[in-house]
C-alpha cells in the first residue's frame, strides 16, 4: 500500500490587478515572492517552492530512512515559462518585472537536483513537463517506481511560474483567463453557465508518498493508482465535449486502482471554468461513474498550472479532515453534484483530475480512510 | 565608523548558506584555502552562487569581462577583487553578516 503521509501547500485566495499588461486580469499573487526579484537576486518560483522545503520536511525525510529506495520528481509543468521567458522585460518598473541572473539554476532539472540533494535523494531524481497535468501524471511514476522498482518513499515538488508577463499574455488573450474588462458581467466559477473562467495564481506543494514504516505518521490518505490519457483530438489547445480524455484517465486510474466506478463518491475536477472544459469534463464524469459530488478549488486560489492538481489534492484532503467539501465559488445554479453549497464528506473513494495543454489527461484514486 | 566585516567570516557565511546541504560544506580556516572542490567541497555550481551573492553584496559590476576576473586561488584573492571593484560596503547595508546572509542568500 502506498500512503500519501504529508502534503506541504501554498497558495493564496487573494488576487490582486495587474494593469499593466495588454490584457489587464487579476491575479492570486503572492507578493513576497516577487522580494528582491527585480534585482535578479531572488526567483519568484523558487521562493514559492522553498518554502515547502522547511526544515521540518527536510528532518522528518533524512531521520526517518526508508529500507527500500528514495526519489525525488519535480513536477514543473510548462516548463517553458521557467526562467527568463515569462518576465517583464519590457518594462523594468513593472511591478512584477523580475531578472534571471543564473540562467542555469532555473533549469528545471538542475533545480530539481540541487533539492534533491537537501532531502538526501540519490536513487532516482526526474522532472516532468506535463502542462497543466504535470503533478498528477507524476503519480503514474510514483506507482511505478513504487510498485516495481523497490521504492519505498518518493517525494513530489510542484510549481511553476504561473503568473508572468507570458502566461497573463497567453491566457489573457484567449480568453481563458477573466480579463478585467470582463467582470462586471462574469466572475471565476466552474460548471456554470454564467460564471466563467479563472484567473492565474501562484501556487506550489510539496508531497511525501510513503510504503509503511515505523516513523510514519498517521497519512493523509491512501494513493490506490493513477493513469494519464490523450484523447483523439488534432487541436492540442482543444478538449472534445465528449470527455473522451478525461474518461479514458478514468477508467485506467480505476483499473490501476482496482476499484470500481461506483465506489467513487468524491471528484476534484480539473474545473478551469472554461466552456470547453466544463464541457468535456462534466461529460466525462457523468458517463464514468455512479453516484458523486464534485468541486473544484480554481475559483478560490486562481489556476496555479502544473501544481494545480496535486496542490488542489492537499486541500481537498485537509478540507475533508474538517469533515466537509467546499462548493465551488459563484455558481449561479443549484447544483448538488457540481456543489453550488458546502456538502458534508461523503465517504468513500476521491478521485482527482487535471488536464494539460497537450492533450494529456490525468487521474488518480485516493482513499481518505485511513484507519484499516 | 563602520567597522569592517571579517571577510573569512562572510566566506564562510554565505558559503555554508548557498550549499544546498549546509553541513556539507567545510569551513574554511584561512584566507589562504583555495576556493575548489577538494579545499571546500564547493563545487562549479555552488561557487557561481556565491560569487552571485557576495557580487550583488559589494556591487561589483557585471559584464563578461567582469566575469572573467573573478578569482578562485584562494578567499584572500577573492577579497582583494571585491576590494578593489566593489561600488559599495555590505557595512553600510546590513548589521552583520548573518543579517547579510538571511537578506541574500
Amino acid at each position: 500500500m502506498i500512503y500519501l503521509t504529508k502534503c506541504n501547500t501554498v497558495c493564496t485566495t487573494e488576487t490582486k490587478l495587474i494593469a499593466d499588461i495588454p490584457h489587464p486580469q487579476h491575479a492570486h499573487i503572492i507578493p513576497e515572492t516577487f522580494r528582491r526579484a527585480k534585482s535578479g537576486m531572488k526567483y519568484p518560483p523558487h521562493t514559492l517552492l522553498e518554502s515547502l522545503v522547511d526544515e521540518d520536511t527536510i528532518s522528518y525525510v533524512r531521520d526517518n530512512p526508508v529500507q527500500g529506495k528514495t526519489g525525488f520528481i519535480f513536477a514543473a509543468g510548462n516548463q517553458g515559462w521557467m526562467g527568463n521567458n515569462g518576465r517583464y522585460d519590457k518594462d523594468p518598473e513593472a511591478e512584477l518585472h523580475y531578472k534571471v541572473k543564473v540562467p542555469f539554476i532555473v533549469l528545471t532539472n538542475i533545480y530539481a537536483g540541487r533539492i534533491a540533494s537537501m532531502f538526501g535523494v540519490h536513487d532516482h531524481v526526474s522532472t516532468d513537463a506535463s502542462a497543466c497535468a504535470s503533478s498528477l501524471k507524476v503519480l503514474m511514476d510514483v506507482q511505478n517506481l513504487m510498485n516495481n522498482f523497490g521504492f519505498d518513499r518518493v517525494i513530489v515538488l510542484t510549481g511553476e511560474d504561473a503568473v508572468n508577463n507570458l502566461t497573463l499574455g497567453f491566457f489573457g488573450e484567449a480568453g481563458a483567463s477573466l480579463q478585467y474588462k470582463d467582470e462586471t458581467e462574469r466572475q471565476p466559477s466552474a460548471f456554470d453557465t454564467t460564471n466563467q473562467g479563472f484567473f492565474l495564481g501562484q501556487g506550489a506543494a510539496l508531497a511525501i508518498f510513503e510504503k509503511e514504516h515505523p516513523g510514519m505518521p498517521t497519512p493523509m490518505a491512501k494513493f490506490l493508482g493513477a493513469y494519464t490519457s490523450a484523447e483523439d483530438n488534432t487541436n492540442p489547445l482543444g478538449q472534445r465535449a465528449d470527455g473522451s480524455g478525461f474518461s479514458k484517465a478514468i477508467e485506467g486510474a480505476l483499473f490501476v486502482a482496482k476499484a470500481h466506478q461506483n465506489e467513487v463518491r468524491l471528484v476534484k475536477t480539473h474545473g478551469t471554468g472554461t466552456p470547453v472544459n466544463n464541457a468535456a469534463e462534466k461529460s466525462a464524469l457523468l458517463n464514468s461513474l455512479d453516484e458523486f459530488i464534485a468541486t473544484s478549488y480554481k475559483p478560490r486560489i486562481g489556476h496555479t498550472m502544473g501544481a494545480s492538481g496535486l496542490l488542489e489534492t492537499g486541500l481537498l484532503l485537509k478540507d475533508l479532515k474538517k469533515g466537509y467539501v467546499p462548493k465551488i465559488l459563484n455558481r449561479t445554479q443549484d447544483d448538488p453534484v457540481f456543489l453550488s453549497a458546502d456538502a458534508p464528506a461523503p465517504g468513500g473513494l476521491m478521485l482527482s483530475l487535471a488536464a494539460g495543454m497537450g492533450n494529456i489527461y490525468s487521474a488518480a484514486v485516493f482513499s481518505p480512510e485511513v484507519s484499516s | 565608523m563602520t567597522k569592517l566585516f571579517d571577510f573569512l567570516e562572510v566566506f564562510n557565511a554565505v558559503s555554508a548558506a548557498q550549499k544546498a546541504v549546509t553541513a556539507d560544506y567545510i569551513v574554511a580556516e584561512s584566507l589562504d584555502v583555495p576556493i575548489t572542490e577538494d579545499a571546500t567541497n564547493l563545487d562549479s555550481l555552488d561557487v557561481t552562487l556565491i560569487f552571485f551573492v557576495l557580487g550583488e553584496a559589494y556591487g561589483i559590476p557585471g559584464g563578461e569581462e567582469m566575469d572573467a576576473l573573478w578569482p578562485i586561488s584562494s578567499i584572500g584573492a577573492l577579497n582583494t577583487f571585491l576590494q578593489e571593484y566593489k561600488t559599495k560596503d555590505p557595512e553600510s547595508e546590513y548589521d552583520n553578516v548573518k543579517a547579510l546572509v538571511k537578506d541574500l542568500s
